[in-house]
């Protein structure tokens, strides 16, 4: 396992090294952006050219290019986000409240949509050319080209507007779940329930694009590694199928679904700011959006840090993961 | 021999040409393969022969008549021969709640009148509730006949001294006076409790009958009011109301005290009786602002010789302020009625048509600060100037053309304060008009011609509005030579009122030959976007329209220039730097292979939407943009590939010999490499192409993509602005639809491609 050490250790090196880079974009993107924190204070009338000079050597908007990288990388990475303008409250504490439900989304979305994909995409490999195949690999391949926030329009417009299956949209609304639902009382299983019901369109949207994905990929790689020679070898030997295809096939398929997994986790917390929009599920994806819209500078920075957080924190789960999985990547 | 360049070129590409044939011969044994190309290839048809496919030019806007549906009520009254003319009168005047109603009162010379309550408050439903109409005859009463000069006085909040202000006007349908002359009587009556409140003989038939700016509705803020010095105390009396009566010598006003809550009406006397010459109809203006009212708010009377005579009845009960206002030192002639300022809002102020021989001049009177704020001049003796409706700061002018003695053609215009023409909007007409009106939140201008045809035209318009669209329009005709064109007002039972909306305006005309009434809504109600279908103006709209009147057909076909040029494009940029740093990364090796290949890493796990939507906050919005996001996006996957390509290729003997020969490290990446992965790596890029158009489309819902642009994307990104995702699925699922299909298309090349470089996959 001394290997399997240096793996750990020589993944993260680079995950920390990814996130020195990716925050100094931020901080470059940041500086190059049109206008200061200070704009806000400048649009009210109220504020003295006094109190912009304080507010200026508070921030040190006058400080050289270089002081102000360091101080922001070191904010950033001790989470010293600053106060929200348009929250009023500090940014850590918004983004606490945010970041869970979006991890909660869309890591759950993620993780379901890969083991659902995986077993259909094994199923329809192990049975080729039967109706069942064609059906599924047609749809898988409409599914996966299509846009994400237009699935996400027209299951809103099916299920919550036509059908009124679920709700237009939004985080919770307990009242609208007790009546929907008929239910009254206080009990703490109606919050856990109105949370559930706001999350399961955005929820079954996200898992029929990321099952089609993961459909089409783990049929190639099963149909590509059924061709190798240890199958063949397998079967001569006289196991049974079922033994050939767990122990043999799908173990070694499964290399490139959980590399392809490590990229998804990536698109598919970016994909938070577009589907979070549609669904106006109020996670960290539209408080990114909301911040940028409302120049508020402190707020996004550090939304966008979080993002790039969580995205790199899932690419190492995934890359160790993939080396428990091979042996190989340790060497 | 080489000395031809065309044989040069093609020797020098000659590998890259075998290997592209060598791949698309490959690609056709894919079945896959050739469905994504047969659809690539039809999307492509469509994208370069758009302008042939397209039922629409790109621009094209359904007509107003297709987008808004525009109310028309229609309403017959029995009227016998003789004088006859329709009074609108609001119950509710200036009130924002809109749930009063409207009197339509008709007179005949021979004394009868008929009034017709109509209400709709939009609360309580149906156009027709609460509606009730009632006769009188004038005879009864022992009145002289003819009947003539017919007016309403409509009921205001009252002053008095303990509580400032009345806060509602309680009976909202039997509210209201009638005054008329009989013969050369005038005459107060109450038609609800059919009492004649004031008569008084005067000795000559009017030519001019008026009441005040605050009786007939036509201000925002109605009552007017005057303070009255008691023997102790002074306090606020009224609204005082106004009836002027004028020939060209004389001019007589009545004042009389009357509000809502009050049945009768008190203080009636003659106030004003004078002999002086007069040119054009006295104007009782009543504004309410408390800052100009006491200098304003009275009686203006145009005399002769450029001199508005002003009889200020605000101070106390006598007229003895009378100022001259000397409009010009000439001495002018007043051509047309004085136009008013309505808003309480701003300086009170008057808009005066006025002519010195050929010249004629439109002046625009501060009156109180007395003083000349503007003027709009015109020369010749063909043209006159006639003021309309000054609203908000604006005022509309007509300029009458003249062939010979008789006007033939007018054009529409409004000029701002200082009398300078708006440059957006002058719309001409063929006709000659007779009545012009604005409607102020529609921004519309009506007019009525000769001929009883009704002209409107918009009063603003986008930059992207054709010069041929702008001006008036022929709406529809009246029916009559005699018709008469007017605002109307709101059936809430108010003509003017800040709140109003533009849908609860309404404009009517009345047909003196079929005695028709028609009440027809200023502006319409917008339809929104339209199903498929034919329409009033006979246009067939295959998939319907969005919200604005573009054809969704038309803007589904164009949408593939842009897709298909973003996506083509923004791969091409991603295959030029992935193919370049997977060359050298994989014929390099050791640091710089690892290096590029650590960069490649962290750009293929880093949030890439969250940080283009910086980008494009930065970089502004255009197709661009998006082209450079996207290609960003793409180049590490490709560069992987083509490395993984190199690494194979470098152990070639054809690498060795060059290298043997002494060919250079670039000459050998640029000549014997590149030449043999790109074409690989273009065809890989329709992988890639299809992720684009994806990006592309989500880009454009964000609001990130070039607004001008026909994409699909913008065409899915303006539903959910405007609110029509859950209502217009005509618009929704084609764009949707095509980016499904056309990204398909690449992605089923690109899984050929993927059989073709993996040969194991396809079916024995």
């Amino acid at each position: 396992m001394a290997n399997m050490g240096r793996y750990v250790l020589s993944r993260g090196i680079q995950a920390i090294i990814t996130l020195v880079i990716v925050t100094s974009i931020i901080f470059l993107l940041f500086e190059a952006m049109p206008g200061d924190p200070l704009d806000k204070f400048r649009a009210n009338p109220t504020t003295t050219e006094a109190d912009l000079a304080r507010l200026e050597n508070m921030y040190g908007l006058n400080d050289p290019i270089y002081v102000r990288y360091v101080r922001f990388m070191g904010n950033m990475f001790t989470f010293e986000f600053g106060e929200s303008y348009s929250k009023q409250r500090p940014v850590a504490d918004v983004i606490a409240q945010r970041a869970p439900r979006t991890l909660a989304l869309f890591g759950t979305a993620t993780i379901l949509s890969y083991f659902l994909g995986v077993a259909i995409g094994s199923y329809v490999a192990w049975r080729r050319g039967g109706i069942a195949e064609g059906s599924i690999i047609g749809s898988s391949l409409f599914f996966y080209n299509m846009p994400s926030f237009w699935i996400g329009l027209i299951m809103i417009w099916t299920f919550s507007h036509y059908w009124k299956l679920f709700p237009l949209g939004g985080f919770t609304d307990i009242d609208k779940t007790t009546s929907f639902f008929s239910l009254t009382g206080s009990e703490s299983y109606l919050g856990a329930l109105d949370f559930l019901w706001h999350m399961a369109l955005p929820m079954i949207v996200l898992i029929l694009i990321g099952v089609a994905g993961v459909i089409l990929l783990m049929r190639t790689s099963l149909l590509e590694v059924m061709k190798e020679d240890y199958i063949l070898t397998a079967k001569a030997k006289g196991l049974p199928e079922r033994k050939v295809r767990t122990k043999h096939a799908n173990r070694n398929a499964y290399l490139p679904i959980v590399t392809a997994f490590t990229l998804a986790m990536a698109t598919s917390l970016g994909g938070a700011v577009i589907l979070e929009q549609v669904f106006s599920y109020q996670g960290i994806g539209l408080l990114y959006l909301q911040a940028l819209y409302n120049q508020d500078h402190f707020l996004s920075g550090a939304t966008l840090f979080i993002l790039s957080l969580l995205v790199i924190f899932a690419n190492i789960v995934a890359d160790l993961f993939y080396g428990l999985l091979d042996p190989r990547v340790r060497l | 021999m080489l000395n031809k360049p065309d044989d040069q070129i093609i020797s020098r590409f000659r590998p890259l040409i075998l290997s592209t044939k060598k791949a698309l011969t490959m690609l056709k044994e894919s079945k896959p393969g050739i469905a994504g190309l047969s659809i690539i290839f039809a999307f492509a048809f469509t994208a370069i022969f758009a302008p042939w496919l397209a039922p629409y030019d790109p621009a094209f806007i359904a007509p107003a008549e297709d987008m808004f549906s525009i109310e028309r009520i229609e309403m017959e009254y029995p009227i016998v021969e003789g004088y006859h003319s329709v009074v609108i009168g609001p119950t509710t005047p200036g009130e924002s709640a809109m749930d009063g109603g409207m009197w339509f009162i008709l007179a005949n010379e021979d004394g009868t009148i008929q009034m017709d309550y109509t209400q709709r408050a939009y609360t309580e439903g149906p156009f027709d509730a609460g509606n009730m109409s009632l006769e009188l005859d004038i005879s009864d009463y022992g009145l002289d006949l003819p009947l003539s000069q017919i007016h309403y006085v409509a009921p205001a909040r009252g002053y008095n001294s303990s509580t400032s202000f009345a806060s509602s006007y309680g009976e909202k349908i039997e509210a209201g006076l009638l005054t008329f002359m009989a013969n050369s009587t005038f005459v107060i009556l109450d038609p609800f409790t059919e009492t004649i409140l004031f008569q008084d003989d005067i000795d000559f038939i009017p030519v001019w009958m008026n009441v005040d700016t605050t009786s007939s509705g036509d201000m925002f803020n109605p009552p007017s009011q005057k303070k009255v010095t008691d023997i102790w105390f002074s306090y606020l009396h009224g609204p005082y109301r106004y009836v002027n009566l004028a020939n060209e010598t004389r001019i007589i006003s009545y004042e009389f005290e009357y509000c809502w809550n009050e049945r009768g009406i008190d203080d009636v006397r003659r106030m004003l009786d004078k002999n002086i010459s007069i040119t054009q109809e006295p104007l009782a203006y009543t504004f309410d602002n408390p800052k100009y009212r006491d200098e304003v708010t009275g009686i203006y009377v145009p005399s002769v010789n450029g001199t508005i005579h002003f009889f200020n009845t605000s101070t106390n009960g006598t007229p003895d302020s009378v100022f001259d206002f000397n409009i010009s030192d000439e001495p002018v002639q007043f051509t047309a009625p004085v136009g008013y300022f309505r808003s309480p809002d701003a300086t009170p102020k008057l808009y005066i048509p006025t002519a010195v021989g050929d010249e004629f001049s439109m002046k625009i009177f501060d009156v109180s600060s007395k003083s000349l704020l503007g003027e709009f001049n015109g020369q010749g003796a063909q043209i006159d100037i006639t003021p309309f409706a000054a609203i908000d700061g604006s005022s509309y002018v007509t300029l009458n053309y003249y062939s010979g003695a008789i006007p033939v053609n007018s054009t529409v215009f409004n000029i701002d304060g200082q009398g300078i023409p708006s440059t957006s909007f002058m719309g001409t007409m063929k006709t000659l008009a007779v009545t012009v009106f604005s409607v102020r939140e529609a921004s519309l201008v009506y007019a009525l011609d000769t001929e009883g045809v009704v002209w409107a035209s918009q009063t603003t318009f986008s930059v992207d509005t054709p010069y041929t669209d702008r001006g008036m329009k022929e709406i529809f005709f009246t029916g009559s030579k005699d018709a008469q064109l007017m605002y109307f007002g709101s059936f809430g039972g108010t003509k003017y009122s800040t709140t109003m909306t533009s849908v609860e305006m309404y404009n009517m005309f009345y047909n003196p030959e079929t005695d028709t009434m028609i009440i027809f809504q200023s502006i319409g109600t917008s339809l929104g976007a339209l199903p498929p279908g034919t329409y009033p103006s006979g246009n067939y709209y295959p998939l319907g329209t969005d919200n604005v009147g573009h054809d969704i057909l038309t803007h589904l076909i164009y949408g593939s220039r842009v897709a298909l040029f973003v996506g083509l494009t923004a791969a091409f940029f991603s295959v030029v730097v992935g193919t370049l740093v997977g060359l050298v990364s994989g014929y390099y090796g050791g640091h710089i292979d690892t290096v590029l290949m650590r960069i490649t890493d962290i750009a293929l796990t880093i949030p890439f939407l969250p940080i283009v939507l910086i980008w494009s906050q930065i970089q502004g919005q255009s197709i661009w943009n998006i082209v450079i996001i996207l290609a960003l996006l793409g180049w590490p996957g490709i560069a992987r590939v083509v490395r993984a390509q190199t690494l194979s290729l470098k152990e070639r003997a054809f690498i060795d010999a060059a290298q043997v020969s002494g060919s250079s490290d670039t000459k050998i990446i640029l000549k014997h490499l590149a030449p043999n992965v790109m074409p690989f790596t273009f065809l890989y890029m329709t992988l890639f192409v299809a992720g684009a158009i994806l990006t592309e489309a989500a880009l454009s819902y964000l609001g990130l993509g070039d607004p001008k642009a026909i994409s699909w994307g913008n065409m899915l990104s303006t539903i959910q602005t405007s609110g029509h995702s859950l209502i217009a699925p005509w618009w929704m699922l084609p764009p949707g639809l095509a980016i499904t299909f056309l990204s398909l298309g690449f992605y089923l090349v690109g899984r050929g491609v993927d059989e073709i470089v993996n040969p194991r996959l396809r079916r024995r």
